[in-house]
């Protein structure tokens, strides 16, 4: 049996609680989730070298960066980690291009990964930054020339702090986006620390869930935040990958994984564009019958997977139906009285009701 | 303006002891002062003492040390070491002592110019995969570059000033060992007010200027990280 990609293991004491953290996986791009405080940004620096403590091991790839029970700690200049920190950390007295090709010298690591500075250059939209001091920028121009540097080093980990946390929507929105191209077009291992459900649903294939301290949930994204989850749903955002398959003047049409179509405003995606689409578990309707005569542009067929109660608040797990083999699983939030009346149950066949307008287009990767 | 035309040989020999001891201080104080900011060492109050010593000893004890030091059978005297160094009561002992009594401001101020370096960007620059010795050399030092012209800057004007432990290992001969300092008390007692007024004027407008510059350095500094 081969080992994991990601193979980590890591206890440490800290003030007032204990860090367990644990991820043992194949995902190359795992989130790490959690209120703030609970042991997140801990854990990634102790897997980019930059704290002490520990006991554990930490394998990626293969390669053992740290195992206490060897006595192996190599240190942060030899561990090939990309490291984009919550507080950015640029070189104040260079240039936006001394700062990325600040890790530029170093030999690969071993991933095989020959990341072109050019390419990052125009993928982030730098180039035009290129000789401005890094202390005259704007926090999403600063975001992106931490990310380009981290990337120009040939990394063969990424860690993301929270890089979208001080950002306003519209830069978060682009900056995901940049994201997830940074993990298609360059295949870069990502391990990405947020307190955003949505953001981290968009970029990973696995989400662990921390809680002071001790890994609580992890799997997939559907998993670990959908109505079986027991996570509060209240805010509960579903993301839904697809491409966008005809557009018009207002409206595109999305085709979801699972062959499902939907209507979205269309907010300057274009034909073929690959799109993430969001929308919240409070504004999705669900019917016992086929709706008739109705504005909603999306209704699409269903099936009740699960019903979670939690005082008045009630959360379905549904799945489309009549798709292909990829399953689509949205959460929707229906309250008490409409389940004592319509009697929601495991199993049952249903209608989703969904306004185009309640669907938001939360980033998308143009056609190559 | 006989005063001024006369104060040339002591400011002259002033400026080349001062500007030699500074050379000869930066190095040692921004070591002492880098290591006091960054590393946690066994000893490190007594280093801290003895770097501090000159700063609240009186002069003239430093000087008598140094003396002691330097004299035939000193540690570093003709009679231990196999050549004369040819230190006392020469321009050389009054650089030696210049820089010892400059130590103690040079490594404080590069401490604190150390201390206003983010660790955290030196593990970033080392992450990026450069050596210790490169991330001090282009991260470290440039960041903290304006504290430290401005404790190169203070060690100078101290050295320029000193006055007791000069007086005692280089004595006070004219034209050979007698800086601006000591040309003053000399003039003094001797009466030769023209020449101490020249030389008072002098050391005034030299220290406006460092202490001008050391102020615009630190607020440069402030400014660059964005404090300000």
């Amino acid at each position: 049996m081969s080992e994991p990609f990601f193979d980590v293991e890591l206890r440490m004491a800290l003030p007032g609680f204990s860090l367990e953290y644990r991820l043992q996986t194949d995902e190359r791009c795992v989130g790490v989730f959690g209120p703030s405080g609970a042991g997140k940004t801990t854990a990634i620096e102790h897997i980019a070298g930059w704290r002490g403590g520990a006991t554990g091991h930490v394998r990626v790839g293969g390669r053992t960066l740290f195992d206490s029970a060897r006595n192996v700690a190599l240190p942060p200049r030899e561990r090939g980690i990309g490291y984009v920190p919550q507080d950015i950390l640029l070189f104040p007295h260079w240039t936006v291009i001394r700062n990325v090709l600040a890790g530029s010298h170093r030999r690969n690591g071993g991933s095989g990964l020959d990341v072109k500075v050019d390419h990052v250059l125009a993928m982030l939209e730098l180039t035009p930054l290129l000789e401005r001091p890094v202390r005259l920028l704007s926090g999403g121009e600063r975001h992106r020339v931490a990310l380009a540097r981290a990337l120009c080093s040939q990394p063969d980990l990424l860690l993301l702090d929270e890089p979208l946390a001080s950002l306003d929507l519209r830069l978060r929105r682009r900056i995901l986006g940049d994201l997830v191209r940074v993990r298609d077009e360059l295949g870069v291992p990502i391990l990405f620390i947020s307190h955003d459900a949505t953001e981290v649903q968009v970029l990973c294939d696995r989400v662990q869930r921390l809680s002071r301290g001790a890994v609580v949930a992890e799997g997939t994204p559907a998993s670990v935040f959908g109505a079986r989850s027991g996570v509060p749903a209240e805010d509960y955002e579903n993301v839904l990958h697809g491409e966008v398959a005809h557009i018009s003047d207002f409206t595109a049409r999305v085709v979801l994984a699972s062959g499902h179509e939907l209507l979205v405003p269309r907010s300057g995606v274009d034909k073929g564009d690959r799109v993430v689409v969001g929308v919240r578990a409070d504004d999705v309707l669900v019917a016992l019958s086929e709706p008739k005569d109705i504005s909603a542009r999306n209704i699409l067929p269903a099936r009740i997977a699960a019903v979670a109660e939690e005082g008045e608040a009630v959360s379905l797990a549904v799945v489309l139906t009549g798709g292909g083999d990829v399953e689509t699983e949205l959460g929707v939030n229906v309250t008490e009285g409409s389940l004592a009346e319509l009697r929601f149950e495991e199993g049952q066949d249903v209608y989703l009701i969904v306004k185009s307008r309640a669907l938001e287009v939360l980033t998308s990767i143009p056609k190559p | 303006m006989d005063g001024f035309a006369d104060a040339a040989v002591p400011l002259w020999l002033s400026l080349k002891v001062a500007g030699l001891a500074t050379l000869v201080v930066v190095v040692p104080g921004f070591l002492v002062g880098l290591a006091l900011s960054r590393r946690e060492f066994p000893g490190k109050a007594v280093v801290e003492t003895i770097v501090e010593l000159p700063l609240v000893l009186p002069p003239t004890a430093v000087g008598y040390m140094l003396l002691l030091t330097f004299g035939r059978d000193g540690p570093l005297g003709r009679d231990t070491l196999p050549f004369d160094p040819g230190i006392l009561f020469t321009w050389r002992a009054a650089v030696i002592a210049a820089a010892v009594m400059a130590l103690p401001l040079v490594a404080r101020t590069a401490r604190i110019a150390f201390d206003g370096v983010d660790p955290r960007l030196e593990r970033m620059a080392a992450s990026l995969g450069m050596s210790r010795w490169r991330v001090k050399w282009s991260v470290t030092l440039p960041i903290a570059g304006r504290g430290l012209m401005a404790a190169a800057l203070l060690g100078f004007t101290r050295a320029l000033g000193e006055f007791g432990a000069t007086a005692i290992v280089a004595g006070n001969i004219e034209g050979k060992t007698q800086t601006l300092a000591l040309a003053i008390f000399n003039d003094i007692n001797e009466a030769h007010e023209e020449r101490a007024r020249a030389l008072v004027v002098i050391a005034v407008v030299i220290a406006f200027a460092a202490i001008s510059l050391v102020g615009w350095l630190q607020r440069r500094d402030k400014k660059l990280r964005g404090e300000a």
